[in-house]
């Protein structure tokens, strides 16, 4: 480690960790692609609908769970 | 901090973090289900189009049961992946993912209506299987990190896991600088 070179235990441990959960993260981000492609089949306006209504669903679910997060600690 | 109470051999105050998390994403989704009823002032914020504003309304009006159970399994996966590396909660999360877009894909009806279906199954879905799971993913869990703590009352004298998973942090970030400047 401490020469420069890539610890390739320390990121098999990392990765062992953290792989999973990052897959999650992308099959979500797939998932919501794939529901904007439903949705596309309304045009253009229920697009913008639907982006303008996530947008505002998920900004909320973030204030939310930032109210929560202080609250907790 | 679920994370940091667990590694620390506090098994009660990690618990009682999770808790508290999922009472208060309880109560605010159940606000925001209320709040959701009539988002269009807010809305109009971001545009004057009646049409769009219409859209995103029913759009809303759709998606809101799906929010509540969203946070709460948000809270519980996260909650679960501080304690271990919880490979079988995160492979429900994909299963649900891919459900999503089946569903949403095969559901008869109006587009948004598919959505809505795809979301609401697949969110509560995960709630219920991740909260099936608690005592397997989490009390488990917390409770192995505890165990050289509670055999004689008193913390180890080696390192803590809190101490184990401080230099495995600073060793990763190490690694990652010395690899970022080459």
């Amino acid at each position: 480690m401490s020469d420069g070179r890539l610890d390739v235990r320390l990121w098999r441990d990392i990765l062992h960790v953290g792989l999973f959960f990052q897959i999650v993260r992308d099959m979500d981000f797939i998932a919501q692609v794939a529901l904007v492609r439903v949705i596309m089949i309304s045009g253009k306006v229920a697009v913008a609908g639907y982006g303008l209504a996530m947008f505002l669903l998920t900004m909320a679910v973030s204030a939310i769970g930032c109210s929560a997060a202080r609250r907790a600690s | 901090m679920i994370g940091q109470n667990a590694g620390a051999g506090d098994p009660a105050r990690a618990a009682a973090c999770l808790r508290l998390a999922v009472t208060w994403l309880a109560v605010l989704g159940a606000v925001l289900i209320a709040l959701a009823t009539f988002p269009g002032p807010v809305l109009r914020i971001f545009t004057g189009d009646d049409q769009v504003i219409a859209r995103a309304t029913e759009t809303i009006r759709a998606l809101r049961w799906a929010m509540p159970a969203g946070m709460i399994s948000g809270a519980l996966l996260r909650a679960y992946t501080a304690v271990s590396p919880n490979k079988l909660g995160n492979a429900i999360s994909i299963g649900c993912a891919v459900l999503t877009i089946v569903i949403a894909n095969t559901w008869p009806g109006a587009p948004l209506a598919s959505v809505a279906a795809a979301m609401i199954a697949s969110q509560y879905l995960r709630l219920g299987l991740l909260a099936a799971l608690y005592r397997r993913l989490f009390r488990a869990a917390i409770q192995r990190r505890a165990a050289p703590r509670r055999a004689d009352g008193v913390l180890p004298s080696g390192p803590r896991p809190v101490l184990r998973n401080r230099a495995l942090a600073n060793r990763a970030l190490t690694s990652m600088t010395r690899s970022a400047s080459f």
